[in-house]
């Protein structure tokens, strides 16, 4: 992934916070944007590189916290940094439920937000990059036939490949052919290898 | 009594015989042996019952002996009746009398006790003999001379009905006294009919009611400030965030070396912008704490400050104190939120109250509904206190201002607003000759007698 400079999108309807925030973003090193609505923001086409939101929890239409809401459906997922400037905690609480990295009462001062915005783009790009691995797997497991998926699922649940060729009705040497065809294809070269990149991929074993 | 006469005189002609019969003036007859008298009745033929006083009178001889009768037997069945009449009445209007639940006595013109019902001897706990004749003062409220709330000696003047609650703090309690004068025929005051009734329950009920709706006005306007409290601290934090930043931002960038002197100039102009926005905000704090909108009704001004006095407690602030209310004839009519109105009053009652905290004497607030200028209804409320100094005059309506030891500045502020959200005005001044008058004027509607 090319390492681009991190992007916080900053959303709050008031127009003298968003254009304060945006200075204060940019004396940070970060590339930041605007928007002074949720619907304005989800109109943008989806960012694919790292960054965070900085999110207003009071807001006319949709709110912060519903917005939140519409991201997660939409596995759009980026840290949000929650201002207010009238929090409590129960409303904080359920922010933090739902993923949010930081609640900051307003007025905050910048190391306070600047600490807030590292910890945020630190875990987006952590996120990205388990991401980023576990979609390489992914592509890699494809490449699999289905009968060799299936003989996948047997041998990380730990069976020999004797009982293997047993249960699916077929010869001991074909078992160790797609074994071999696996590792192949996989691109790796030892059982306990399979099991951790099974897992990653979500297979569960038998 | 002789038997002798009545067996000569009576038996033989009484057609009842047998019956009980009773002497009139018998014992002067004994002594001069001049005069006996019977006191019988008969039935007549038609069975009605006539009574008669028979008396005869013996005319001696020269030499004493008995020369002559003569008798007289009139009927006096009409005064007979009369008399017992009389005495009914009597009786009916002593029980009457004690039968009374309230104290009642009656007293001369001189404040002293001529009678006293049962419920007055068993409040005094006194019998009959020590209460008549004494000062009713000196009976009811142990003092030397009448209380000042006492209506006694208005009416003596007035010849006519007057009444007031007065607080026996002997006793403990409230009594509810009227006075009504008995007049000769010259229309002379000769006696005061004096009532009094324990009203202390009433009064206790009367002014929790009016202590628990106060109290939850109290609240809600609590939980009022506490929503204007949050909704100002989330205003007031919207500017203070940007300056905040803009500050930062512009200290980074210096540190930084990047600062162009237009965007320095832009973020200077932004944070002086936030912060008028900021001091708008508390500009207008003030226009925010108005009183809620009430339901306004039309109302008797006589009857929101009668209400109001009645539960008044001004001793409960200061001791002795003394309270008039001078109301306006006709009665005033007015449009408002009865609730605020009275507030504004009892406002006006405990600062009253109040500023004569440190006197001894002459505690009074006179509390008077009139009619302003203008088709206006009036409320004044004087106090003897030591008046307010002429420079203050001007401030006391403002918020926050307060001349007193432990005061907020709030209820004069509030009650300006109070006032002016009904359309009137409010203002004090210094009275003439001691303390101050606090009045109000509200737009009067019709007028109306009673």
């Amino acid at each position: 992934m090319a390492e681009e400079k991190p992007t916080v999108f900053i959303i709050d309807d008031d127009p003298s916070i968003r254009k304060s925030l945006l200075r204060l973003l940019r004396s940070f090193g970060f590339e930041a944007e605007t928007f002074d609505s949720a619907e304005e923001y989800l109109e943008r086409e989806r960012y694919q590189g790292t960054g965070c939101i900085v999110l207003d929890v009071r807001m006319p239409g949709i709110d912060g916290l519903a917005l939140q809401n519409e991201l997660n459906k939409a596995d759009y997922t980026m840290p949000v940094i929650f201002v207010t400037a009238h929090g409590n905690i129960p409303m904080s609480v359920e922010a933090m439920k739902k993923g949010a990295v930081d609640f900051l009462p307003k007025p905050f001062d910048d190391n306070e937000f600047l600490q807030a915005v590292n910890r945020a783009v630190e875990t987006d790009r952590t996120a990205k990059i388990r991401f980023a691995g576990t979609r390489e797997i992914l592509r890699r497991i494809q490449r699999l036939t289905p009968r060799e998926q299936e003989v996948l699922r047997y041998v990380v649940s730990g069976m020999p490949n004797k009982q293997i060729a047993f249960r699916l009705g077929i010869a001991e040497k074909t078992v160790k052919a797609h074994r071999g065809r696996i590792m192949k294809k996989l691109e790796i070269d030892s059982l306990p290898e399979l099991t951790r990149l099974a897992e990653k991929a979500g297979i569960q074993p038998l | 009594m002789p038997k002798d006469g009545s067996t000569r005189n009576g038996e033989g002609r009484d057609p009842i015989a047998g019956e009980r019969k009773k002497r009139l003036r018998g014992n002067t007859a004994d002594i001069h042996g001049l005069v006996r008298g019977l006191y019988y009745r008969v039935t007549l033929a038609d069975n009605s019952i006539r009574w008669i006083a028979s008396q005869e009178r013996r005319q001696p001889g020269s030499s004493g002996e008995t020369r002559r009768l003569i008798g007289v037997s009139p009927d006096v069945t009409a005064r007979k009746e009369m008399e017992k009449k009389i005495e009914a009445a009597a009786r009916e209007w002593q029980t009457t009398f004690d039968s009374i639940p309230d104290q009642v006595m009656i007293l001369n013109r001189d404040h002293r006790v001529v009678q006293a019902n049962a419920a007055a001897r068993s409040f005094l706990n006194l019998p009959l003999k020590k209460i008549l004749g004494n000062r009713c003062y000196t009976v009811m409220h142990g003092k030397d001379r009448p209380i000042s709330t006492c209506p006694f000696p208005a009416i003596r003047e007035i010849k006519g009905h007057g009444e007031s609650d007065i607080y026996d703090d002997r006793k403990k309690k409230w009594f509810h006294i009227s006075v009504d004068p008995v007049l000769d025929d010259e229309g002379e005051t000769i006696r005061v009919v004096h009532m009094a009734r324990d009203i202390t329950e009433s009064k206790r009920i009367e002014t929790e009611t009016f202590c628990a709706r106060r109290e939850i006005l109290r609240t809600e306007r609590l939980l009022r400030m506490g929503e204007l409290t949050a909704s100002l601290a989330h205003e007031l934090n919207q500017p203070l965030t940007s300056i905040l930043s803009n500050a930062r931002a512009a200290l980074r960038f210096i540190d930084s070396g990047t600062l162009d002197m237009d965007e320095l100039k832009d973020i200077l102009k932004d944070i002086a912008n936030d912060d008028k926005r900021a001091r708008d905000i508390i500009r207008s704090l003030r226009s925010m704490i108005k009183p809620e909108e009430g339901e306004k009704v039309r109302a008797l001004l006589n009857d929101v400050v009668q209400e109001v006095v009645s539960v008044f407690h001004g001793e409960t602030v200061i001791p002795n104190l003394n309270v008039e209310t001078v109301l306006s004839d006709p009665s005033l009519e007015v449009h408002i939120d009865t609730v605020q109105i009275q507030q504004v009053v009892i406002n006006l009652m405990m600062n009253a109250a109040e500023s004569m905290l440190d006197q001894t004497e002459n505690k009074k607030i006179i509390i008077r509904a009139e009619a302003g200028d203008n088709n206006k209804a009036r409320v004044a409320v004087s106090d003897h206190g030591p008046g307010i100094a002429g420079e203050d005059l001007g401030r006391i309506f403002e918020p926050l201002f307060t001349t007193k030891r432990f005061g907020l500045g709030m209820g004069l502020s509030l009650s300006r607003s109070i006032v002016e959200a009904h359309g009137g005005r409010i203002w004090a001044e210094n009275n003439r000759d001691k303390g101050t008058t606090f009045y109000f004027d509200l737009p009067a509607g019709e007028r109306r007698d009673g």
